[in-house]
């Protein structure tokens, strides 16, 4: 799957989920691989890519979650 | 700057005989290297109060960290701000350390100018799991301390379900016992598991420790999810001129060597010192006692170990030998591999905030094993009268 694809898709899965479930980035993975064949290197190099440009964000609450960066 | 709290409950400790915390906060709120006193300051304030109402004013985790990086800093915030300001924010930043904790004083000025500068000029060398501890800064300083530290060669440490920064005992470096090179090993394992210990992708924490030799310097048995423990294979070397030497200058050989030995394999009888090394478990209690007269085997290299950790869920567990004997030499590729295989099982299997020997003491020993492709051998039976490889079925109970 093209990268910019996969990465939108990470971001709406994460977006989707806002307020009802908190992803860890390992249950992401899973959800690509099942749902879209995505190999777990490619989602991987795919968000880190989101994080690297600070569109999705690391959070700690009790474990690490991905999230999307708050609005201030 | 004079003392802006009163702060009566906790100058109690400062009078022990050891050296106090206290002390050392009131240093630092009077200190003027330190850019901004407020830090320490309110942090005595608030201290004082949690003593006095037993309770916290803490509040931990949230969304703090630096771009691209999921680890090495710790959301800590004060759940009463508007009394002291100066903790509102006050993240710990978890800096990696060198292999062994080996430091030039110019690099220890270098991160204490560093923290003086953008933080409470608090520290803890080294927390638990082996970083340097920086305690208390803002989330706004955090970009610029992270620039400031990468620009002279320094990283941050793990933390969240990530690798934590691997640490290991001195080894080579100073120790003579150490049966590989430690200091290596971690060092290789940091670099090739940086994403896993920035980016946290795990159910949980994962800790490397390295022993360069039972005697564990690293206390890597009871608190890291893989050990990895120095030892060899092949005959104890002994000289027994210097055994003889020992008892002459006073060691009771029967009650402090002989007697101690945990399997009871050596036997002296005043005058040759004598060791079933088929019986032997390698534990380095005479080889430490008598630096002199025993020696390892020639043939060196390691066990690994996995699944200790100090008590959270489920209680503390002791490591679990899962490869008896490994020669690590580089480039570790056997053990990335082994480490891999490891990863794949747990994020498979495991739940949120469980460790990798929560996982297997669940799903049980043989399923571990046949998963990961690791072969069974004798000397994972980690306790002598629970066999891990064989388990009764219903029927056969009913039998």
């Amino acid at each position: 799957m093209d990268r910019e694809e996969l990465k939108k898709i990470i971001y709406e899965l994460v977006e989707k989920s806002m307020g009802k479930k908190l992803y860890k980035p390992g249950d992401l993975f899973k959800k690509l691989e099942k749902e879209h064949g995505v190999s777990k290197a490619e989602a991987k190099a795919a968000l880190r890519e989101l994080m690297d440009a600070g569109t999705l964000i690391y959070s700690y609450k009790g474990g690490s979650y991905v999230e999307i960066p708050p609005k201030e | 700057m004079p003392q802006k709290h009163p702060t009566p409950l906790i100058d109690e400790l400062e009078k022990g005989a050891f050296p106090s915390f206290v002390k050392e906060i009131k240093r630092a709120a009077e200190s003027s290297n330190v850019q901004d006193n407020n830090y320490a300051q309110d942090l005595l304030g608030q201290l004082e109060l949690s003593y006095k109402e037993k309770k916290t004013h803490w509040k931990h985790g949230g969304i703090v960290g630096v771009r691209g990086y999921g680890s090495g800093v710790i959301g800590r915030y004060s759940d009463i701000p508007d009394q002291f300001p100066g903790v509102a924010h006050f993240h710990t930043i978890r800096v990696n350390q060198p292999g062994g904790f080996f430091y030039t004083t110019e690099a220890l000025r270098e991160i204490c100018d560093i923290w003086d500068k953008y933080g409470s000029g608090l520290t803890n060398m080294h927390g638990s799991t082996g970083d340097i501890i920086l305690l208390g800064t803002k989330t706004d300083n955090l970009e610029p301390v992270f620039a400031e530290l990468s620009s002279r060669g320094w990283d941050l440490g793990g933390s969240g379900s990530a690798v934590r920064t691997p640490s290991c005992c001195v080894g080579p470096a100073r120790c003579e016992w150490a049966c590989y090179d430690t200091l290596e090993l971690t060092y290789q394992i940091t670099q090739r598991f940086q994403d896993e210990l920035h980016r946290p992708m795990f159910p949980y924490k994962f800790k490397f420790k390295m022993a360069g030799c039972a005697v564990d310097c690293i206390a890597s048995i009871a608190r890291a999810d893989m050990s990895i423990i120095g030892t060899w294979k092949g005959n104890i070397q002994i000289d027994q001129d210097e055994v003889r030497n020992y008892a002459k200058n006073g060691m009771d050989i029967q009650a402090e060597i002989v007697d101690m030995c945990p399997t009871g394999c050596m036997s002296w009888d005043g005058n040759e010192l004598k060791i079933n090394d088929e019986d032997c478990n390698r534990c380095m209690h005479c080889i430490a006692k008598m630096t002199k007269a025993l020696r390892q085997g020639e043939e060196k290299g390691a066990t690994i170990l996995l699944g200790s950790k100090a008590p959270i869920v489920t209680g503390a567990l002791m490591s679990w030998v899962i490869v008896p004997f490994i020669k690590l030499e580089p480039p570790y590729e056997e053990l990335f591999d082994l480490v891999e295989r490891i990863w794949e099982f747990w994020d498979e299997h495991g739940k949120n905030r469980e460790r990798v020997g929560e996982l297997i003491e669940r799903m049980g020993f043989p399923v571990f094993l046949k998963e990961t492709g690791i072969e069974p051998h004798p000397a994972m039976v980690k306790e002598p009268r629970r066999d891990p490889f064989f388990f009764w079925s219903e029927e056969d109970v009913e039998k």
